[in-house]
């Protein structure tokens, strides 16, 4: 009964043990776990009340106040300790030893993250193992470090599906940035991108982008494989707000219209509507043009005046793509461009035309250039009519008659800003203009690298004042190239001579000591 | 502070008469030695490769890629290896009897901690410094930089440094060296691998966890990156361990 009497404590804290475990294991008999606590808490009640007297005594007793006093002085210093850490990490300075600074972001990044208003949450989907995972995490760890208001967590899409299906994400290494309602997404792991994906999803208004129509054109709205929804949805994706609009009223082109897009027009577009494209064009407006062959004459002419000349071919080439044909010729020549930069992919353009840039340059126009050639195996024809049946030989290539290949089937062009009266330069006005429609098409829009493409020069044509380019850092190359010699020297020095040298310097102590 | 040097002296002369010291620097310089001995190898495989591309040459960078690594490895082999410093030093005192010596003596407790841990981060030092003569090879045969490097010695020490005063702890607490080197173990892994449960965890916990392994903080310094958070993070927990090796000694006075 003793026995018992000195170990109630222990049966009480048990019991209570036990009531943990009923709970966890069999949480729908809450009846049984609070039996059990019930038992514990009676237990622990007639413990103290048949020990009250050797528990006065002992709490008077020395140990005992040492020992709380010395819990209490643990938990203090602990206490201080983790508040010390906590300011410590909130307000922390970082150096950077490295010699080209790459673990630090550029001044105009450091100022984009030091104006963020409002928290930015990003999610990185990337895979174990993605190359360019850690690069990302040193951004946005280098994010954090400069704002509060970054945060950032990496989600690997294996473990994630569902994550994978809400954000939509169809690519290893895309990274989502949301703030507020808006959201935008990268594929790079470059500085660049990250800044302007901070700016793009911060900014107080979503760009507009209108897709023209009234004249034919390839649809938004259309979801089979002549429209051109599948542009629209990635547009939407990248955080552009996307609209169909007919210029009936042309002032809708200068109320925030970040860029106009010109899919295909099949039949001429009025005088007025051109003025109105025109006159956009020059206070800074952003138009993509995608002219088909054949059709809409009025829209070569209005080009001229932009320093484009379409001619009235047709484009073929030798099918250089498995199961492609004579009209589809793939662009294999990309120009020097921000909007080619890390393309890698080629693109094809069923019944296209080419674009050509003439020189020199007409009034307004500050630069132009060539975006993209086929390769010298294509050749275009002038004043080609398509008939349902054609022979090869129909179309075979005319040395006489026909230009030979590399043809350009799209370019740009930048516009002199116009300048207010305070002597000010407004936006400059930017176009692009690819010789055909299709590539851009539900049915083209994933084949091959068009996408990305189409997707790149709107990103290019969109982009204002506020979006940055950042170089990427250089820094000098630290290779090394050893002779078989050095690297024998190496291996005897650092893993047989150094630690010999040691332990024979101990040893020959230690026998020393020994021997006195 | 007299009395902690004479403490320190007489825990060095300790370390330098027995062959503990040797045998643990020893068996770190071949590991250090071996590790920096492969990842030159393939560093100079991987340049040889690259010399045939100049835009994956400009990739190539020793510090990231040798050193780096090194000190990764480094770290690793200093968690096996410094609870073997740090056994002996209350350990021993209690189990031949001399603690109480100390504890009679005009020294306080305080000078005796910091007498021995001093006496063990010397040693760590000497141990660091030892494979810091390994860093002139790639200087001699091709341009590494130098300040990354040695920020990456500092987080060693550092780090060490709380590695050692988490092992001065644990040998206060039992009179079996092989007991506190085990526990000191344990503990070290436990706290470097913490951060693993931080994938599962979420939101506060998740940063908490994050925070309090020593991974995180040298993955910094490992990249060149000096991070005051760190400097505080590291001198928290030696100070911590110390702190809790004087309330246990203490305790004794009473128990």
């Amino acid at each position: 009964m003793d026995k018992l009497k000195a170990h109630l404590n222990s049966i009480g804290l048990g019991l209570f043990g036990l009531a943990l475990v009923a709970l966890k294991f069999w949480p729908q008999s809450g009846l049984l776990a609070a039996l059990l606590a019930a038992l514990g808490l009676a237990a622990l009640v007639g413990y103290f009340v048949l020990h009250a007297g050797d528990l006065k005594q002992g709490l008077k007793r020395r140990a005992f106040l040492y020992s709380s006093n010395l819990a209490l002085m643990i938990i203090l210093t602990l206490a201080i300790l983790t508040l010390i850490n906590y300011i410590g990490a909130r307000h922390h300075k970082r150096f950077d030893f490295t010699e080209a600074k790459v673990h630090s972001l550029s001044d105009q990044s450091i100022t984009v993250a030091k104006a963020l208003k409002q928290d930015v949450q990003v999610k990185a989907f990337f895979r174990e193992g993605n190359y360019g995972r850690a690069r990302l995490e040193d951004l946005l760890k280098i994010y954090a470090y400069h704002s509060p208001r970054v945060k950032y967590e990496f989600i690997d899409p294996d473990k994630n599906p569902g994550l994978v299906k809400r954000y939509e994400v169809t690519q290893d290494g895309t990274a989502i940035f949301e703030s507020g309602d808006k959201d935008t997404r990268i594929t790079e792991t470059t500085e660049e991108a990250v800044t302007n994906a901070m700016i793009k999803v911060t900014r107080a208004k979503s760009k507009t982008i209108l897709f023209l129509e009234g004249h034919g054109e390839k649809s938004t709205e259309a979801t089979d494989e002549n429209g051109i929804s599948f542009a629209k949805d990635e547009l939407a994706k990248l955080g552009y707000q996307v609209k169909k609009q007919t210029l009936a009223r042309p002032e809708v082109l200068t109320a925030g219209c970040a860029l106009l897009v010109v899919p295909g027009p099949q039949k001429d577009l009025a005088p007025a509507e051109l003025d109105a494209i025109g006159a956009y064009l020059k206070s800074g407006g952003r138009v993509l043009f995608l002219v088909d062959p054949q059709v809409a004459p009025g829209l070569p002419a209005f080009l001229v005046g932009f320093g484009f000349r379409l001619e009235n071919d047709l484009l073929f080439d030798r099918p250089s793509i498995l199961g492609g044909d004579y009209l589809m010729p793939v662009m294999s020549e990309l120009a020097e461009h921000a909007i080619t930069r890390n393309f890698r992919y080629a693109t094809v353009y069923p019944l296209a035309r080419s674009v050509d840039i003439i020189e020199p340059k007409p009034e307004g126009v500050a630069t132009s250039q060539v975006l993209g050639k086929t390769s010298d195996n294509a050749y275009a024809k002038k004043g080609f009519a398509l008939k349902p049946k054609m022979t090869l030989k129909e179309i075979a290539f005319d040395a006489k008659a026909d230009r030979r290949g590399p043809i350009p089937i799209a370019g740009l062009a930048t516009l002199k800003p116009s300048t207010d009266a305070a002597g000010k330069a407004g936006p400059e006005g930017r176009l692009v203009v690819f010789g055909d429609s299709d590539f851009a098409a539900n049915r083209y829009f994933d084949a091959y690298g068009n996408g990305n493409l189409f997707l790149n020069a709107a990103n290019w044509l969109t982009e204002e004042a506020d979006l940055i380019s950042i170089q990427p850092k250089t820094q000098n190359p630290r290779t090394l190239q050893l002779t078989p010699g050095q690297g024998r020297t190496i291996f005897w020095f650092s893993v047989v001579l150094l630690p010999l040298f040691v332990l024979a310097f101990g040893l020959s102590i230690w026998f020393r000591r020994r021997a006195l | 502070m007299k009395a902690v040097w004479v403490i320190a002296k007489k825990e060095l002369r300790a370390y330098f008469t027995s062959p503990i010291a040797y045998v643990v620097m020893t068996v770190f310089l071949v590991l250090v030695g071996f590790f920096f001995y492969s990842l030159m190898w393939w560093f100079n495989a991987q340049s040889m490769q690259a010399a045939q591309n100049p835009a994956y040459a400009q990739q190539m960078n020793i510090n990231q890629m040798v050193f780096g690594p090194l000190f990764n490895n480094m770290s690793i082999i200093l968690l096996l290896m410094l609870p073997l410093l740090t056994m002996r030093l209350f350990a021993e005192e209690k189990k031949i009897g001399t603690e109480e010596l100390l504890m009679t003596s005009p020294i306080t407790v305080g000078q005796v901690i910091a007498g021995k841990f001093l006496a063990s981060f010397l040693v760590l030092a000497a141990m660091l410094a030892l494979t810091g003569i390994l860093a002139v090879f790639p200087f001699l045969y091709g341009n590494p930089e130098l300040l990354p490097i040695l920020n990456g010695y500092l987080g060693l020490l550092l780090m060490g440094g709380a590695f050692l005063a988490i092992g001065i702890f644990f040998s206060s607490l039992t009179e079996n060296q092989i007991v506190a080197a085990i526990l000191t173990f344990g503990a070290l892994l436990l706290f470097w691998i913490l951060n693993w449960a931080s994938s599962s965890a979420a939101g506060f916990w998740k940063d908490v966890l994050n925070y309090v392994s020593f991974f995180q903080h040298f993955d910094n310094a490992t990249q060149g990156i000096l991070d005051t958070a760190d400097l505080i993070y590291y001198a928290s927990f030696a100070f911590f361990g110390l702190f809790l090796t004087h309330s246990v000694i203490q305790s004794r006075r009473w128990r």
